[in-house]
C-alpha cells in the first residue's frame, strides 16, 4: 500500500515460466468486494497491478430495448432497477427527462418534494457507499452505524410511497401523492439529528491512521484526465473540477435552495471520500430548506399523462391509426408527442445520469439511451488501478461508488 | 440482503452468517436478475459449494425473470439450479428474506436421507 | 452564445459536412456526414472558445424504415467551462457500417463506442479495443437494432445452453431435485436398498 505510484517502466516482465513472470488473477464476478457482478482481470507483477481489464455485462437485462416496447409512464418502474440503491433519484431524473420531451411544467410543490426525495436518495446512496467502502477497507463498525440511519430513511420512503427501495414515487408531471404532515415532521427531526451522526462516522475513520494509509495518495487521477474520462459526480469533484448538474443545469427546486458543491484537490481516494462526506451535510441542509419553503398547491400537473399515456381523460383520445403500437393517442394535442430528440441529465448520487430520448411522435420512446455514471466510472478503473497494489483495487472500486445494475442496464 | 444482515434485522441471531466463499457455505442466495452471461458463473459457484447445499432464489427476477422478458435475461434461475425456497418481491423486504431462510431451516429439519443415509 | 450559434459555427466551418441543423425543446443538434467526425470533434474539443471537454453521452440510434440512412451515432457534448451543450448526429449507412473513433479526443469514449458496437454493430475505426462489452463475445446479432426481437427470438446464447445441459446431466445425482420426475425416482430407489 505504498503511497507512491511506482514507475511502470521499471517493472520488467520475465520470460514465461520465469521467476518474475506476470500472472493474471481473475477477480469476480462473484467477489463480495466488487459490489455486484463486476469482473476484473488483473495482471500482476508481485503485488503490483500492471494491467486491469474490467468485464461488465453480467447484469445486462436490456432495459433500453424493453423501454422501446413500453409507454413513457411504464418505463418509470424500470428506472428503479437501474441504481437500486437510490432509486428515487433515478425516478426524478427520468421524470424530468420525459417532462422536457413532452413539455410539461411541474407544479412548484411537486418540484420541492422531488428535490427533497432526491436528496434523501442521495443520503441513502452515500450511506450505503460509506458502509460498504469502509467494510471493504476493513472498518466493520461503520457499516452497522450507516445502516442504522439508512433504515430510518427507508422507513420514511415506505411511509411516503409504500416501498423501501424500488419506490416509483414520482410520475411524469409531478409526484404520485402528496406528503403527509407526519412524514415532514419525522424527516425534519431526522435532519436535526443527522449532522451529529455524520460526526460519529468521522470520529471512526476520518483521522484513523489505517484509513489514511489506505486512502491517501491512492488512485490519483488528475483533473484533466478525469474530465477526459467522463467521470462525473463526487468522483470528478474529488479531482477539483467544479461540475455539478444541479448547479450547471438546474432542475426542479435546485435554483431556489442554497447549497455548496464540495470540491477536493488531490483526486485520490481520500478526497473522493471527503467530497461525499461533505455532501451528506449539504444534502441535509437542502432537505431542511425544502421542508421550510414547501409551498402549498397541487403535486401533479394537470396535463400529466397517466399510465396508458392518454393525455387527459376529459379530452378526446383515440386509438392510434397504426394499430401495431397499441397506444392511445391524442387527437387534439398532437404535438404533445412531438418528433425530436432530447438529452436531459440529473445529478444522482453516483454522478450525471442522463436520458437521451428519440421520439417519433408515438407514446413510446423510439430510442432511450441511459447515460449511466457507473458505466463510465468502471471504464475509468484501469486508469486508477494500474501501478498500485492489489489491495488498493478494492479501495478504488469503493471510491468510485459503482452499482452494477446501473452500469449494465 | 444487506439490510437483512445489518443492524436492524440482524441475520446473526438466527445463526445465519455471510461467508465470502462458496466453499464454506451451506446455502446460496441468488439475489437479483440472472443473465445468460452470468448463468455459468452462478452454476460454478453452486458446484463449488460442498453438499449438503441449498439455493434460495431471492426476488422476482431470480424466481421468474420478473419484468425483464428480454434477450439476455434468464427467466428464473431454476432453469439451471435446483431452487429450494423462492422469495418473491422486487426486492423482497428483509423480513421476507428472513422468512425464507426460516422456511429453509424447517425444510432441512423435515428432509430425510437426502444427502446420504448416515443422517 | 445562443442556442443555434454553435451549430452555425460548425456549419460555417464545415459546410459540406453539415446536412441539417435541428432544434427540439431548446436543444440544438447538428446532423453530419460521418467522414470528418473526428476532425470536427477535435476542433470542438481543442478550440479555446468552445472547449467542449465533456463527452456526456455517445450512443447509436437505428432508424430502420424511417430514414434513408439507417444508423446515427449521437454525440452529446458539454463544455464545463462555458456551460454550453451541443449534439452531433453522424449518419452511418447500413452497408458501410463504420465511423471514426473519437477515443483520441476523449478517452472516456472508449466504452461508449464498445457499447455502440455491441448493441448496434457499428464499427469504430481506430478504436483500441473493439470487442463486445455487455454481451458475451460469441453472441449472435446486435440486440438494439429494430429488427432484433425483444426476447431474442427464443434463441439462447451457446454458453447458456451448455449450462442448462450440464444442469440436466447433473440432476440425476440429485435425490429429489427440482426436476422431479414421478416415473423415475432414481434417488429413492437407491436408498431403499
Amino acid at each position: 500500500m505504498s503511497a507512491n505510484k511506482p514507475d511502470l517502466k521499471l517493472i520488467k516482465n520475465d520470460t514465461p515460466g520465469g521467476e518474475n513472470e506476470a500472472y493474471t488473477v481473475a477477480m469476480g464476478p462473484q467477489h463480495p468486494a466488487t459490489h455486484g457482478v463486476l469482473k476484473l482481470d488483473l495482471e500482476l507483477d508481485g503485488e503490483t497491478v500492471i494491467k486491469c481489464r474490467p468485464t461488465v455485462g453480467f447484469l445486462h437485462r436490456g432495459v433500453e430495448k424493453l423501454a422501446e416496447n413500453m409507454s413513457y409512464a411504464q418505463v418509470l418502474p424500470l428506472t428503479d432497477r437501474l441504481d437500486y440503491i437510490a432509486s428515487m433519484a433515478n425516478n426524478v431524473a427520468y421524470s424530468i427527462a420525459v417532462e422536457t420531451l413532452l413539455g410539461i411544467e411541474t407544479p412548484l410543490r411537486a418540484k420541492y418534494i422531488r428535490t427533497m426525495v432526491m436528496e434523501m436518495a442521495r443520503l441513502t446512496g452515500h450511506l450505503l457507499w460509506l458502509a460498504t467502502h469502509a467494510l471493504d477497507i476493513g472498518a466493520m463498525t461503520v457499516f452497522l452505524y450507516c445502516f442504522r440511519e439508512r433504515e430510518n430513511l427507508l422507513d420514511m420512503f415506505e411511509e411516503l410511497c409504500g416501498a423501501r427501495l424500488t419506490t416509483t414515487y414520482t410520475c411524469i408531471g409531478g409526484v404520485r401523492q402528496d406528503v403527509t404532515g407526519h412524514f415532514l415532521e419525522t424527516l425534519y427531526a431526522f435532519t436535526e439529528e443527522f449532522p451529529s451522526r455524520v460526526k460519529e462516522y468521522e470520529t471512526l475513520i476520518d483521522q484513523n491512521r489505517i484509513w489514511l494509509k489506505r486512502t491517501k495518495g491512492i488512485g490519483v487521477i488528475t483533473a484533466e484526465q478525469a474530465v477526459s474520462l467522463g467521470l462525473t459526480g463526487p468522483s470528478l469533484r474529488g479531482s477539483g473540477v467544479d461540475y455539478d448538474v444541479r448547479k450547471h443545469m438546474p432542475y426542479d427546486a435546485y435554483p431556489f435552495v442554497e447549497f455548496e458543491v464540495p470540491i477536493g484537490s488531490e483526486g485520490d481516494v481520500y478526497d473522493r471520500y471527503r467530497c461525499r462526506m461533505e455532501e451528506f451535510l449539504q444534502s441535509n441542509s437542502i432537505i431542511r430548506q425544502c421542508i421550510e419553503q414547501l409551498p402549498a398547491g397541487p403535486v401533479r400537473a394537470e396535463d400529466a399523462p397517466d399510465l396508458v399515456m392518454e393525455y387527459n381523460p376529459a379530452k378526446k383520445v383515440a386509438a392510434d391509426a397504426t394499430f401495431s403500437s397499441g397506444i392511445i393517442k391524442l387527437m387534439e394535442d398532437r404535438d404533445r408527442y412531438m418528433q425530436g430528440d432530447v438529452y436531459v441529465a440529473a445529478e444522482v448520487p453516483k454522478g450525471e445520469l442522463g436520458f437521451y430520448f428519440v421520439s417519433d411522435g408515438h407514446g413510446r420512446p423510439y430510442r432511450m439511451h441511459i447515460r449511466s455514471p457507473s458505466y463510465i466510472h468502471i471504464g475509468a478503473l484501469p486508469y486508477l488501478c494500474e501501478g498500485y497494489m492489489v489491495a488498493d483495487v478494492i479501495a478504488n472500486i469503493g471510491s468510485l461508488d459503482v452499482v452494477l445494475g446501473e452500469c449494465d442496464r | 440482503m444487506m439490510a437483512a444482515g445489518s443492524s436492524h434485522h440482524d441475520l446473526d441471531r438466527f445463526g445465519i452468517i455471510f461467508r465470502a466463499t462458496p466453499r464454506q457455505a451451506d446455502a446460496m442466495i441468488v439475489a437479483g436478475t440472472v443473465t445468460q452471461k452470468m448463468a455459468p458463473v452462478v452454476r460454478r459457484v453452486y458446484d463449488q459449494m460442498p453438499e449438503p447445499r441449498y439455493v434460495i432464489a431471492m426476488g422476482s427476477c431470480a424466481c421468474s425473470g420478473g419484468v425483464f422478458r428480454t434477450y439476455h435475461t434468464v427467466q428464473g434461475c431454476d432453469e439451471f439450479l435446483p431452487v429450494d425456497v423462492y422469495v418473491p418481491g422486487c426486492p423482497p423486504r428483509p423480513e421476507a428474506l428472513l422468512e425464507g431462510l426460516i422456511r429453509l431451516q424447517e425444510k432441512m429439519m423435515k428432509e430425510e436421507m437426502r444427502w446420504g443415509c448416515w443422517r | 452564445m445562443g442556442l443555434l450559434e454553435i451549430a452555425t459555427l460548425i456549419q460555417d466551418r464545415y459546410p459540406d459536412q453539415v446536412i441539417e441543423v435541428v432544434t427540439c425543446r431548446e436543444q440544438a443538434g447538428v446532423i453530419l456526414h460521418k467522414e470528418k467526425i473526428l476532425e470536427i470533434c477535435r476542433w470542438l474539443h481543442d478550440d479555446p472558445v468552445l472547449q467542449f471537454n465533456h463527452l456526456a453521452d455517445l450512443c447509436g440510434v437505428d432508424y430502420l424504415h424511417k430514414k434513408d440512412v439507417r444508423f446515427e451515432v449521437v454525440y452529446n457534448l458539454y463544455s464545463i467551462p462555458t456551460k454550453r451543450r451541443i449534439r452531433l448526429r453522424a449518419q452511418v449507412p447500413e452497408d458501410d457500417c463504420w465511423i471514426d473513433s473519437v477515443t483520441p479526443v476523449w478517452i472516456g469514449a472508449n466504452w461508449h463506442e464498445r457499447e455502440c458496437y455491441d448493441l448496434f454493430g457499428i464499427k469504430f475505426k481506430g478504436h483500441p479495443d473493439m470487442r463486445r462489452i455487455l454481451l458475451p463475445e460469441d453472441w449472435e446479432g446486435h440486440p438494439l437494432r429494430k429488427d432484433y426481437p425483444l426476447d431474442g427470438g427464443r434463441r439462447n446464447w451457446r454458453g447458456y445452453d451448455e449450462v442448462k445441459e450440464k444442469a440436466r446431466r447433473l440432476r440425476e445425482y440429485d435425490f429429489y431435485g427440482m426436476y422431479e420426475d414421478p416415473t423415475k425416482k432414481i434417488g429413492l430407489k437407491d436408498v431403499s436398498k
